[in-house]
């Protein structure tokens, strides 16, 4: 990992995570560096949801999930006794599959992280300025307290997420598989954003489009049942893999 | 292959008969319940006119026959009634030319009677004793008694009756008592008409007069049947005439019980659906606390009945008030709003949840904002179900001992109460006519309170399935 | 440390005691159910005590004669079992058949339209209060019934328990319903595939795929049948009769405590702990017929979950 720069934002170290007696992710060894953006691929089912969704403790939520191995966050482990999942999520934010807009008004959407984190500045300017980040700006500026995010197309539904997930000034950006449930246009767009996010943000995204992986990426970790099987600059991995299992996968020989 | 086909379609037809048959039954019972509470209209009118009615028979002497008639039991002051003169204690014998023997036969007479809104309807009644006969004394001659008329009243002087008169039969009804001679007149009109044939023994004599002892005049009755219901709903009650029954007390004993019922069951049901669906560890407490929720949730009324009464109305010292009614409804319902809030929780996407999670909201937060706000046409559904659930409950409420006679409006938490259901029950058993159209009238108004519920649960709950589905 | 609560500043203390107060708040509520259950437990035990100290189990239990306000009295609880059996047995005799077949049209028959106007029929038809029915049974059935029973009693548990079932079937029907309609799609399109109709569809792959589930709508139709309250009190009289006979008056378990309860005993008077028993063995049968068909649920929700 010699071409890390600045030491990495998350590590994970020997990390473990079983569903009751599935272990879904094995001894995973991962370094997410600052402002970079790092894509997990693998065929489904092969554990990098679960690995990202452990970036932030969302597991948390789910009955029967024991981990082990360590997750640090700038050198500490967010698994830690004593660590406040709450301000982990504060810290890590999150895009999910499948666009989930509070059904309340655009605004709303993007306001809501800063009122319960007790945001003192102007809260509108921060609205406008996490929604011109999210590129949505333009397509919702004469509607933020008439439209709800339900009234959204898609794509836009996706980038309000994104700009709800930025209005909290997230170290981290996590997104799981961000543009599965999107056409190809509103994919495109969002896949410029992600480029463009990362001057200011840390990415890591998990993605079963290897394509887009390797547009948006400049890290790719390949994972299979559960174990990380390749890391590297993404051009390396997609082009010399050193690992005849990531060689069959991205050739499509597999999965 | 078409004995399959037969087969299948003999089983269908009868399923579909079955789902018909059970709708048709149930339908077919609340309209007939309906419509037993008609006379409710002519009930109210009588009610109106000033008479309250009561049915009081006589045996007749040497045979085993027992005839009823009607005395009038109440005259209103001021009322159309006692503008006539009648008063308590006269026997009203027809209305509009039916004979009364019974109370329910005025209202029927007065109900059927042609007309509009407003008639006006000949009556005719027999005073009482001491006016239509005056002063009589029973004297025992050989083993008999035999009735003396000492003061003939006015009316019976002009009827040609002196003093001294012993009162044999009427109509051929032996007279063997001073109250039962007055019986056998009313009784002889209302069967044989009038005039009435009075055998009396005068200087030894018999004779036989004709007389005529009803007063007969025009009464005005008004058959309003929006004035009866809303009456009927808004008046206290008389517990002695269904004609002047009145549900108010009883409504407003429904509605206190049930605001305590919801100051106490909503915000504790809502909590611990919410503890169980967001909060609690997947552990074997939980499973425990399932199981029992879903146990309460079967537990006899009646036996929540004992636990309201020894807990609230005995241990915690709130006697038989609306407060331990509320509370022991509470008890009822808590686990009905559980596992009503607990499906529309869970009716609340996760990635609802996740979202807000990921901008670092905490667990409550994620709830307060985001679950609950979703999930509240869900909750207010399982909620106007459990309430009126918790609205025609009667067995926990009759075992705490809310009072059956109920006769005035309960004014706070303290005070004893009766609700709709239980006054429903306390008519149904009383034998005497009209108390069954009053509870029907009741049970109108009640069913008809609950499908309203109902309807709008059901209404809000489509709205937001589809309001969300989409 | 960015991590722990410590570091995150004043506004964030007040959010995390927040959160430290809703749990506990919430968690208190959640445990209300247990606090109540016990009680009712602890309350029924503690008041049988001087009852079973008092007349036998064996008495209580066996005897035939029911009799607490009599000289000598006699609490033997068969006549009020057999009274509640009787009424029961009646009353799912109608609600059961009645109920499954019309859960099978509704969702096996039942184009969707229909059903969608039906199951909500069902199910306001299932929020009529008791006593309505017992009104009914009492004014109507017992008078119809007599136009063939002549021997039928002003009180008899026959149009008790005839009520009883009509009042029971639309909430059988809409259990089952429930029951029926979650058999995946996939069992019927298998069975369709094979060439199968409807009926045998019906008949060989859905009601027994949801069986088990129809068991416990079964039992939960057994409950409340046994816990009816209003509609005997009204109908089936207050008189205990042994052996149990429908065509006259009958005293069943729960009528049995509204008719101590509603009589004037003193607070401390010995009978109220033959209400005690009698709810404890109330409590202790609904208990058992409860937990055994929400595990019954429990398990057909995991199998086509």
């Amino acid at each position: 990992m010699s071409e890390h720069v600045a030491p990495p934002v998350l590590s994970t170290r020997k990390f473990s995570l079983w569903y009751g007696s599935h272990q879904a992710v094995i001894e995973v060894d991962l370094d997410i560096a600052e402002r970079q953006i790092t894509a997990i691929i693998g065929p489904s089912g092969c554990g990098k949801s679960t690995l990202i969704r452990a970036f932030n403790r969302l597991n948390d939520l789910i009955p029967g999930v024991r981990t082990a191995g360590e997750i640090l966050f700038r050198g500490e482990g967010i698994y830690r006794r004593g660590v406040d999942p709450v301000a982990v999520r504060r810290h890590i934010g999150m895009v999910f599959q499948k666009p989930n807009p509070f059904p309340k008004t655009v605004f709303e959407n993007v306001a809501f992280g800063l009122r319960i984190n007790g945001f003192q500045g102007n809260l509108k300017d921060r609205v406008a300025q996490a929604l011109v980040q999210a590129a949505l700006w333009d397509e919702v500026k004469n509607d933020l307290h008439r439209k709800t995010g339900y009234d959204l197309s898609g794509g836009q539904q996706q980038r309000l997420c994104i700009a709800r997930a930025l209005a909290v000034e997230p170290e981290v950006l996590l997104m799981d598989e961000p543009c599965s449930a999107l056409d190809p246009i509103a994919t495109a767009k969002i896949e410029d954003l992600i480029r463009d996010l990362a001057r200011s943000v840390t990415v890591a995204i998990v993605t079963h489009n290897m394509q887009q992986a390797a547009r948006v990426s400049d890290w790719t970790a390949f994972m299979l049942l559960g174990e990380l099987v390749e890391f590297g600059p993404t051009r390396e991995v997609f082009t010399r893999p050193k690992d005849s299992r990531t060689e069959a996968y991205i050739t499509g020989r597999f999965g | 292959m078409t004995g399959r086909r037969t087969v299948g379609w003999a089983f269908a037809a009868l399923a579909g008969a079955a789902l018909g048959v059970s709708l048709v039954v149930l339908i077919v019972l609340i309209v007939i319940t309906a419509l037993q509470a008609g006379p409710i209209t002519a009930m109210r009118a009588v009610a109106e006119a000033g008479i309250s009615l009561s049915l009081r028979s006589m045996d007749v002497p040497s045979t085993r026959e027992s005839l009823s008639y009607s005395t009038i039991a109440q005259v209103e002051a001021g009322s159309p009634a006692s503008g006539l003169g009648m008063a308590r204690g006269d026997a009203l014998v027809a209305v509009a030319g039916v004979p009364v023997d019974r109370p329910s036969r005025a209202w029927d007479a007065v109900g059927a009677a042609p007309g509009g809104y407003e008639v006006t309807l000949p009556v005719a009644w027999i005073p009482r004793s001491e006016i239509t006969l005056g002063a009589l004394r029973a004297t025992s001659v050989a083993g008999e008694t035999r009735v003396v008329l000492t003061s003939p009243s006015p009316a019976a002087q002009g009827g040609g009756l002196r003093a001294g008169d012993v009162l044999l039969s009427a109509a051929g009804i032996p007279i063997v008592g001073t109250r039962q001679a007055w019986e056998a007149l009313v009784v002889a009109a209302r069967t044989q008409g009038t005039p009435i044939e009075l055998t009396l023994e005068r200087g030894g004599e018999l004779q036989v007069i004709a007389w005529d002892p009803t007063a007969r005049a025009e009464l005005r009755f008004v058959r309003n049947p929006l004035r009866a219901w809303w009456t009927f709903l808004t008046t206290l009650n008389e517990p002695r005439y269904p004609e002047r029954a009145g549900l108010f007390p009883a409504f407003v004993g429904s509605v206190y019980v049930v605001l305590v019922m919801a100051a106490v069951a909503f915000p504790l049901g809502v909590a611990g659906a919410v503890y169980l669906e967001e909060y609690a560890p997947n552990n074997a407490l939980t499973r425990v606390i399932e199981v029992l929720v879903a146990n309460l949730a079967g537990t006899p009324s009646a036996v929540v009945g004992i636990i309201g009464l020894e807990v609230f109305a005995r241990a915690l010292g709130a006697g038989r008030s609306i407060l331990a009614g509320g509370l022991t409804l509470s008890i009822l319902i808590l686990p009905m709003m559980i596992v009503a809030t607990r499906e529309a929780l869970r009716a609340v996407p996760q990635t609802l949840r996740e979202a807000a999670l990921a901008v670092g909201a905490t667990r409550w937060e994620t709830v307060r904002h985001h679950v609950l706000p979703y999930a509240l046409p869900g909750i207010l559904t399982g909620t106007i179900l459990s309430f009126s659930r918790a609205l025609g409950e009667a067995a926990p409420l009759l075992l705490l001992g809310a009072f059956l006679f109920v006769t005035y409006v309960p004014r706070g938490l303290g005070d004893s109460f009766t609700v709709v259901p239980l006054q429903i029950f306390e008519w149904a058993t009383r034998p005497q006519d009209g108390f069954a159209t009053v509870a029907a009238a009741a049970i109108v108004i009640l069913v008809t309170l609950l499908l309203v519920l109902n309807a709008l649960a059901i209404v809000l709950r489509n709205r937001f399935q589809r309001r969300w589905s989409g | 440390m960015v991590l722990t609560p410590h570091s995150l500043g004043r506004a964030a203390r007040g959010r995390s005691r927040r959160e430290r107060l809703a749990t506990v708040g919430l968690t208190t509520a959640g445990l209300l159910a247990v606090v109540i259950t016990f009680t009712i437990i602890a309350l029924f035990i503690q008041g049988s005590v001087p009852f079973l100290r008092k007349v036998p189990l064996g008495e209580f239990l066996g005897g035939t004669r029911w009799a607490p306000i009599h000289e000598p009295a006699s609490y033997g609880i068969l006549p009020l079992v057999g009274a509640t059996v009787v009424t029961t047995g009646i009353a799912l005799a109608v609600a059961v058949p009645l109920g499954l077949l019309a859960a099978v049209f509704l969702s096996a028959y039942a184009p969707s339209s229909v059903r969608r106007v039906l199951k909500p029929a069902l199910e306001l038809l299932a929020g009529v209060p008791t006593v309505v029915y017992g009104f009914f049974a009492l004014r109507f059935v017992t008078p119809l019934l007599q136009g063939f029973i002549p021997a039928l009693g002003f009180w008899n548990g026959l149009s008790a328990g005839l009520v009883m079932g009509i009042m029971i079937v639309p909430y059988m029907a809409s259990l089952s319903e429930d029951v029926l309609y979650a058999v995946p799609r996939s069992l019927w399109e298998g069975a369709y595939a094979l060439g199968a109709t409807r009926f045998e569809t019906v008949v060989r792959v859905v009601i027994p795929a949801a069986l088990s589930g129809i068991g416990a709508a079964f039992i939960l139709a057994l409950t409340r049948a046994v816990g009816e309250t209003m509609i005997v009190a009204l109908a089936a009289g207050r008189t205990p009769t042994w052996p149990p006979d429908p065509t006259k008056p009958l005293l069943t378990l729960t009528t049995a405590i509204v008719n101590i309860a509603t009589g004037d005993h003193e607070a401390t008077a010995f009978i109220w702990a033959a209400v005690f028993a009698i709810g404890l063995l109330l409590f202790l049968v609904t208990l058992a017929l409860n937990t055994v068909s929400y595990l019954v649920i429990q398990r057909y929700r995991e199998k086509y979950a």
